[in-house]
Parts: C-alpha cells; sequence; structure tokens
C-alpha cells in the first residue's frame, strides 16, 4: 500500500513558509485592531480561571494553592485541545476556496489549524507560569516532561483532525455534532474537578481519552509524572490513531475535493 | 522537456442535496431500510467523459466549449486537483494555476503580506519571493498603499496587485482561465504584454476560453469539448 500521507507530511514540511505564514497571519488579523492583541484571549482567561478558582475552591473545599495551578493548566490545555476540534472540522470546507484551485497537501490545513492553536496556547501558558510564580512552586525536573507531552498532543489532535476534516467535509452536520459534544466531555473530565473527589468512580475516569491526554501534559506542569497508564493510553492512542488516519486518508484524500465543490 | 499525457480519463462529479450531506439522515435511512426513503445512489454529473490527449512541449492549447462543457474540469485534472474516476493522467513540469486572480488575497492583510502569502501558495519559497519582491511592486504600481489593508483598495487595484504577483514567478506549464484578463482598461494594455512574456517562456500554456481574439493571441491549436468529449 502506497502511505500518501506520509508523502503529503513531508511536502508539508518542506512548504513551512506557507504553513507558518499562514497561521502568524490568522492570528495577526484577528487581533490586528486591538491593543492588546492576542493577549486578549489570554486576559480572558485568566479572569476566567481567577473567578472559578475562586468558586470552586470555596465549594470544593479545597486547597488554593494546589487547586488554582491545577485548574489554570487543565483550562488552559482543554482551551486548545477543544479549539482545536471544533476547527478542525471544517478545515477542508472552510479552505475549500484553495483546495478547488491550488494543488497543496490537505494535510497542511490541518496542520495550519494546529499550528495557530498551539501558538495561543503558548500566550495563554503565561497564566500558568503566573500562578505557578505566585504560589511559590519549586523549579522541578519534571517540566522538562512538558516538552514531549505537548508534541504527543499535537500528534494526536492531527490525526484526529485528518479523519474529522475529511468526514465533515463529507457530511457537513459532522461538525455540529463534534462541537456539541464538547461541552458533556468538559464536565466530564476531570478539569474543573480533580480525581480524588471521586475516589470510588476512577474507571469512569482512566477510561476517558481527553484525561489521558490532559494529565499527560497537566502533571509536568504541577511538578508530577504522569502515571504509566497515562503514557500507555496515549502512546497507543498515537499509533493506532495514525495507522487508522493513514489508511483513511489514503482511501477518502481525493475525494475531498469533490466534497467541498 | 514538458509534456501531459491524458488518457482515456472520466471525471463525474457527485451531486449532494440537503439529504445526503448528513450524516444522521443517512443513518435513518439505513435503518429504515428504504420502504419510504428510497436510498438511491448518489447522483452523478459526467464532466469528462473517456477523453485523451497528449501535449506535448510548446504547445498553446486553446480549449474552447459551452458552459459545462468540461473546460474548467480539464485544468484541474491536468493541476492535479480532481482525480479522475477514470482512466491515466501524466504531467511532467511544475505546472501553475491562474484561475482566479483572487486566491489566497486577504482583506485584513497588506498588500506586501498580501504578496507573501499569494507567493508562497503559488509553490515560491520566502526567500524567491522577497527577491521578487521589488520588480512585484514596481509593476503594480501601488506605491504607498502597498502597506495598507487591502480593503481600502478599489477592484482595479487589486486585480493589479494580484495579476503582478500571479505572474510574477514563472511554472512550466500554465493553465489559465480567461476570467483572469478581465479588468481595469489602463492596466490591460501592461498585463497583456506581461502575459505575452509570461507565455513564451512557459513550455506549455492551456487556456479556457470563451473568445476568438484570446485564442488567435496566445494559442496556436484548439481543443473544442463538448459535453466532456473532444469535438
Amino acid at each position: 500500500m502506497k502511505v500518501s500521507i506520509f508523502k503529503d507530511l513531508s511536502i508539508t514540511l518542506s512548504k513551512k513558509d506557507l504553513l507558518i505564514t499562514l497561521s502568524t497571519e490568522d492570528i495577526r488579523q484577528r487581533y490586528r485592531r486591538s491593543v492588546l492583541g492576542p493577549f486578549w484571549i489570554t486576559l480572558s482567561m485568566g479572569i476566567l480561571i481567577l473567578t472559578l478558582g475562586t468558586l470552586y475552591g470555596s465549594l470544593f473545599k479545597v486547597d488554593l494553592t494546589t487547586y488554582i495551578p491545577f485548574l489554570a493548566a487543565g483550562l488552559v490545555i482543554w482551551g486548545f485541545i477543544s479549539q482545536s476540534l471544533s476547527e478542525l472540522c471544517l478545515a477542508f470546507v472552510e479552505s475549500a476556496h484553495y483546495i478547488k484551485q491550488v494543488k497543496i497537501p490537505l494535510v497542511i490545513y490541518i496542520l495550519r489549524i494546529l499550528v495557530r492553536n498551539l501558538i495561543i496556547l503558548f500566550h495563554n501558558s503565561i497564566i500558568i507560569v503566573a500562578t505557578l510564580i505566585f504560589f511559590n512552586a519549586a523549579l522541578v525536573w519534571q517540566y522538562l516532561l512538558i516538552v514531549p507531552a505537548i508534541l504527543l498532543l499535537f500528534v494526536n489532535l492531527a490525526w484526529v483532525g485528518i479523519v474529522v476534516a475529511i468526514v465533515s467535509s463529507r457530511y457537513r452536520d459532522v461538525s455540529q455534532i463534534i462541537i456539541s459534544l464538547l461541552q458533556p466531555i468538559f464536565f466530564f473530565t476531570p478539569i474543573i474537578w480533580t480525581v480524588d473527589l471521586v475516589p470510588d468512580r476512577t474507571y469512569l475516569i482512566d477510561s476517558n481519552p481527553f484525561y489521558h491526554l490532559i494529565e499527560l501534559v497537566r502533571a509536568p506542569i504541577l511538578g508530577q509524572i504522569p502515571s504509566n497508564l497515562t503514557w500507555m493510553v496515549v502512546l497507543t492512542m498515537t499509533v493506532l490513531g495514525w495507522l487508522f488516519a493513514a489508511y483513511f486518508y489514503n482511501k477518502y484524500q481525493h475525494k475531498v475535493a469533490y466534497w467541498v465543490i | 522537456m514538458s509534456d501531459i499525457l491524458i488518457s482515456n480519463i472520466t471525471v463525474e462529479y457527485p451531486i449532494y442535496d440537503a439529504d445526503n450531506r448528513s450524516l444522521k439522515k443517512s443513518l435513518i435511512n439505513t435503518a429504515t431500510g428504504g420502504k419510504f426513503t428510497k436510498k438511491g445512489e448518489t447522483p452523478m454529473i459526467t464532466a469528462l467523459q473517456n477523453f485523451s490527449t497528449h501535449i506535448q512541449h510548446g504547445d498553446r492549447i486553446g480549449l474552447t466549449g459551452h458552459n459545462g462543457s468540461g473546460k474548467s474540469t480539464l485544468l484541474r485534472v491536468i493541476a492535479g486537483i480532481l482525480k479522475p474516476s477514470k482512466g491515466n493522467v501524466t504531467v511532467n513540469g511544475s505546472v501553475s494555476t491562474l484561475f482566479d486572480i483572487g486566491l489566497g488575497m486577504d482583506d485584513h492583510l497588506t498588500g506586501y503580506e498580501n504578496i507573501m502569502i499569494k507567493g508562497l501558495l503559488l509553490g515560491m519559497t520566502k526567500k524567491q519571493i522577497l527577491e521578487k519582491t521589488d520588480e512585484i511592486v514596481e509593476f503594480t504600481e501601488l506605491g504607498n498603499f502597498l502597506s495598507v489593508p487591502i480593503h481600502t483598495y478599489s477592484d482595479g487595484m487589486r486585480l493589479r496587485l494580484a495579476f503582478s504577483v500571479s505572474t510574477a514567478f514563472q511554472p512550466d506549464i500554465l493553465l489559465m482561465d480567461e476570467g483572469i484578463l478581465a479588468g481595469d482598461a489602463a492596466f490591460i494594455e501592461k498585463a497583456e504584454k506581461r502575459l505575452d512574456q509570461f507565455v513564451d517562456n512557459s513550455s506549455i500554456l492551456i487556456l479556457a476560453t470563451h473568445s476568438r481574439d484570446l485564442l488567435d493571441r496566445f494559442c496556436h491549436k484548439e481543443i473544442a469539448l463538448t459535453k466532456g468529449r473532444k469535438i
């Protein structure tokens, strides 16, 4: 079987100027006329964390010095995941104008969305750094794990993106279905509530792939090592997901131009 | 040497309506067994049928035919945008498409930023674009306007910008739709000269057109299409 996805990925990487320009222009365009620029989202995210942090902190009666950094990390990572997923659904539909006119590998439209959301993630991570400094977190080696963790998260969102973008260009209601699922997933995943609040229901958490994706990045931010289970789940998802996405892309990539026309 | 070999291709467009665009409705149709809702095949339009041709180095081809005869489809197949459902296409040489001059033009970005994005979309590297920028700027005659967002431009100014970038880089094979030649009379003469030169330097030109004038001017062969077949 000819695996066209890896060929397309390498073409896309050779067109990195185009990829980076498209992603950064997206961001610059969004904030062109505002003084704070991209930091608007950071500011609103910061306010959300501060208010939710004090509210839920007192509702759950937990220690704010650990709860607020936990919440900040969780919300920022979830913001990256949910925003990316909802934009990825429309990756091809909204690029129809390009797809109809120039021959560029389809994966570039996926990576464009992920890179632009990664830039926003970096902006927002200022909030996490600020809370860590405010609560006097110690500098630990576990922080080094953040880099491979974010990389794995990115790679997983990429294969999911390829699949959902193809499906949603054929069936236009899929993006609405996925977007409406994001809200319940958010409440179901330990982001505003912590795992130790439900000691008797750990299977609900352990079987949630979103928990593992978030925990992989969040644990090192909070100075912990992600559990073996989390590593195993994420690595398995990465391998199986990419195998599936490669097969799916191979099968349907040539149909996308017909579907979005 | 560039050449294009097309053997026996058929291109069909699926036609979707609201029902078969929806996953929910498709699933319901499967579940109900199609008693009341006849779940037939998606209707198809055949845009090209068993079409073959061999285009060689140096050819200047005019594609003619009525609306819907398959001209644009053929250009898209050669560009690699559409994969035919049957048959084979082999293209040797770098291909550039000039279908819609507005491609990659973003209203909120400045003229300079648009030059960069459009150049990158045409397959150039950042370095190549920076080298060509002065030449592009000069050709547009837009001066200081290039530093402001292009939503402040008139239609004529946009065309100048888009045209200048699109023709700044030389491909082997140029695929062009006549639509891009419409516009600003003052600019058109200058544009035509540039296009002459552009066409002269590319090894294959394929122009989809309705106009005899353009055909006589740029092409020396004609492929007339009707209902997706060669006449």
